[in-house]
């Protein structure tokens, strides 16, 4: 995607994104609500059009893509509409007629596993019922690229670990690329290699999960003998809770050497961490706003 | 504030609640304009249906009021509905039967007989049209037991002609009909069951816009209705994916046999062949009372040219929009199009096989007389059938833009209906009078060439799904 941007009114939904998705990763995309993550997946299998930009799917741009570009892309919904009056079976059939490359052996797996009854009605099945059917017809041609927006929101505990699971099979796929939008982001964390976080149409950050997490440590320093002094002289401090003997703080761009060179007259005990996804995602996500403001 | 001042705000505080006035408005104004010109049949009519749509929007109104949760906890709130109903029905109907004080030659008493007899019919057609209202999205023609119901509604509507003479002969027994009707309606609206099966439930009914809450709905009346498959769609099934699966992968045969299947397919797959029984006996029903009828200069029966255009503006010429299907915008473009030229064709024939089949009726059927009234069957006029050519492109361009919004649709629909009414009026001044045969032939053109372009642009650069 280069500098691609949509509107829709008066909401800016994507706002000069710029983009490159490369193959064999699991890309986690993250964001609040509004945050412009299903537009910006719609407009990777051009069911959204640019109002400006470029947004190239497999060589060719999006409102060209052909039935050869589409064949390799499976798409789950986030709304998770599908054609209601249709039983189970019957959309099964219908969509796999579709693809050359339909797997049946994966199909069946994937009925049994995540027990889907076949002869219900898609219009009678309840919500996470119609998460999974919808995340079979994405599957189930096997395709290069697996865009999943919202996938595990409407699936219980135990579908989710299956869910999750599934992916790493698909993964293992030579040159396969996933990317998942999720509000679940403990989820995700589990899963993902690469990472996008959205806001208000924008991308906040681009970059490796393994970066990322490495970009923020949680540090927590005990006093071995008396209380810590009043001022700790550390940089990149983004938040600090502090006591007369303790003090767990959280640092942005600073390593666990560098950590140790600023404690070493202390006389404190350091232990150091990463953080959780969430967290990471709520200091970026504010730290934006915090600029915007 | 009694609860029932409080449930009459709803007549001012319903927004979509004002639709439904301007439409009544706007329909009977047309109408009456419009048959007043001509006969007196057709503006009896025109009341009848503002009665049976006055109707229509209070019961919708009561039933939105007692699926609410907190009205059924509210005490003394469940027997509302009946109240408001009647408080209404009493009004509406009283006002426009107090139209028969001027009535010539009427002496009293008799003239308040007949008053009372008039606003016991209008208040029959009124409580009809609450209970179409109330009932909504229940009201099934595929139900045996609900078809009297049907009937008797249908009937008394193409009867209507015969109210004036009728309640100034026997106003009496009319009298005890209404009041037989009233009081079996009043019981039914009061029972505390009907509180009890509507409260927390989503009904989707005429004042309804919510889409989401509707889909919902429907996903759970899908539940009730289709617990068995019919053999008859899986040979529909077998067929079309046969056809499918006789194309190359990724090619557009393969889409267009697909979306074939997806647009034909629902209408058997609940029921079966139940869908084509009903249409054909609506079909001969619509023969032979339309027939009998006239709108202005025109046989009533010529609307059936434009009903194939208002069937289409509530279809989705692009059917799996969210499922993402191997097909890029310019295959969904090419189906699309093959949907529309069969759709049209389709319609095509049924129009021919309609007309020639009313012609032949036409010559068959005698005049004869009832009640004074003296009745001759006309066919459809093939003369009209640019009317078809023309409206089909604009019917067919709505449904690409619009999508099946069914509020717009209704909306275009209750516009369409009084301006064919006018058409019926003014045929005199009909545009292939006033533009000749080759204007009607270029107008035509334009309307085709104006829905080739609102495809493209809808298939080639809108979003495909909504936001």
């Amino acid at each position: 995607m280069r500098e691609v941007s949509k509107r829709f009114g008066k909401v800016q939904a994507l706002d000069r994104i710029d983009l490159n998705i490369s193959r064999g990763k699991i890309i986690g995309l993250l964001g609040a609500n509004g945050a412009g993550k299903s537009t910006l997946l719609r407009h990777i299998i051009g069911l959204y059009l640019a109002d400006k930009g470029e947004c190239i799917t497999f060589g060719a741009e999006t409102e060209r893509l052909t039935p050869k570009e589409l064949g390799r892309i499976g798409y789950v919904h986030q709304e998770g509409e599908l054609l209601d009056w249709m039983t189970v079976r019957q959309l099964i059939r219908y969509v796999s007629a579709y693809y050359k490359t339909w797997n049946h052996e994966l199909e069946e797996q994937y009925i049994d596993d995540f027990d889907i009854s076949i002869k219900d009605r898609v219009g009678s099945l309840s919500p996470g019922q119609r998460q999974k059917l919808a995340i079979l017809l994405a599957i189930g041609f096997e395709p290069e690229l697996l865009i999943l927006d919202e996938p595990a929101s409407t699936l219980d505990p135990i579908a989710r670990s299956q869910f999750l699971d599934l992916l790493l099979q698909i993964i293992q796929g030579e040159n396969r690329t996933i990317i998942i939008s999720s509000h679940i982001l403990s989820d995700v964390e589990k899963v993902m290699d690469h990472t996008l976080i959205m806001r208000a149409g924008r991308i906040l950050r681009d970059c490796s999960f393994d970066d990322l997490r490495e970009e923020f440590l949680k540090v927590t320093l005990t006093s071995l003998n008396g209380d810590l002094p009043p001022e700790l002289l550390f940089e990149n401090v983004i938040h600090c809770e502090k006591s007369a003997s303790q003090a767990v703080l959280t640092v942005q761009h600073c390593t666990e050497m560098e950590l140790a060179a600023k404690t070493r007259g202390l006389n404190c005990k350091i232990e150091t961490g990463r953080l959780p996804l969430e967290e990471i995602y709520k200091i970026i996500v504010n730290q934006r706003a915090g600029v915007e403001k | 504030m009694s609860i029932l001042v409080a449930n009459l705000k709803h007549l001012y505080q319903q927004r979509l609640a004002w639709l439904w006035y301007l439409i009544i408005l706007l329909n009977l104004t047309i109408l009456l304009l419009a048959s007043s010109r001509y006969t007196t049949t057709s503006m009896i009519f025109s009341v009848c249906i503002g009665n049976v749509c006055m109707g229509m929007a209070v019961g919708a109104m009561q039933k939105d009021v007692l699926t609410k949760p907190f009205s059924f906890c509210l005490p003394g709130h469940r027997n509302i509905p009946r109240h408001f109903v009647f408080l209404v029905g009493g009004i509406v109907s009283f006002v426009v039967a107090c139209g028969y004080f001027k009535y010539p030659g009427l002496g009293f008493p008799h003239v308040l007989l007949v008053v009372l007899a008039a606003d016991s019919v209008g208040i029959i057609l009124y409580l009809c049209g609450a209970y179409v209202g109330f009932m909504g999205s229940q009201l099934r023609f595929t139900d045996v037991r609900q078809w009297p119901f049907f009937i008797a509604f249908v009937a008394l509507l193409i009867c209507s002609f015969v109210v004036p003479n009728t309640i100034i002969s026997y106003p009496i027994p009319v009298i005890a009909v209404g009041v037989a009707i009233c009081v079996a309606v009043w019981n039914v609206l009061g029972r505390d069951v009907a509180a009890r099966r509507y409260c927390g439930r989503f009904l989707p009914g005429l004042l309804d816009l919510n889409r989401a809450k509707t889909m919902n709905y429907q996903r759970a009346i899908q539940q009730l209705d289709l617990a068995e498959g019919s053999r008859f769609f899986e040979r529909i099934e077998r067929f079309f994916l046969g056809r499918m699966k006789q194309h190359e992968s990724l090619n557009t045969r393969r889409y267009v046999w697909g979306q074939l299947y997806v647009a034909f397919g629902k209408f058997f797959a609940f029921w079966g062949m139940k869908p084509v029984l009903v249409s054909v006996g609506l079909m001969i029903v619509a023969l032979l009372a339309l027939g009998l009828m006239r709108m202005g200069q025109l046989s009533t029966i010529n609307i059936l040219f434009i009903m194939p255009a208002l069937t289409v503006l509530g279809m989705d010429l692009m059917p799996c929009r969210n499922i993402l299907l191997p097909v890029g915008r310019a295959e969904r473009y090419r189906g699309m199009l093959v949907l529309a030229i069969i759709f049209t064709l389709s319609a095509l024939v049924w129009i021919l096989a309609m007309t020639g089949v009313s012609t032949v009726m036409e010559k068959g059927l005698p005049e004869f007389s009832f009640r004074g009234w003296t009745f001759s069957y006309h066919g459809m006029d093939i003369s009209h059938l640019y009317v078809y050519f023309l409206c089909m492109p604009l019917a067919l361009s709505w449904a690409v833009v619009v999508r099946r919004s069914f509020f717009l649709t209704l909306m275009c629909v209750v516009f369409v209906l009084p301006g064919w009414m006018v058409y019926g009026v003014q045929y005199d001044r009909t545009l292939v009078k006033v533009i000749g045969p080759l204007g009607v032939a270029a107008v035509m053109a334009l309307c085709w060439i104006g829905f080739l372009v609102v495809s493209r642009y809808v298939c080639m650069r809108r979003c495909l799904v909504s936001n």
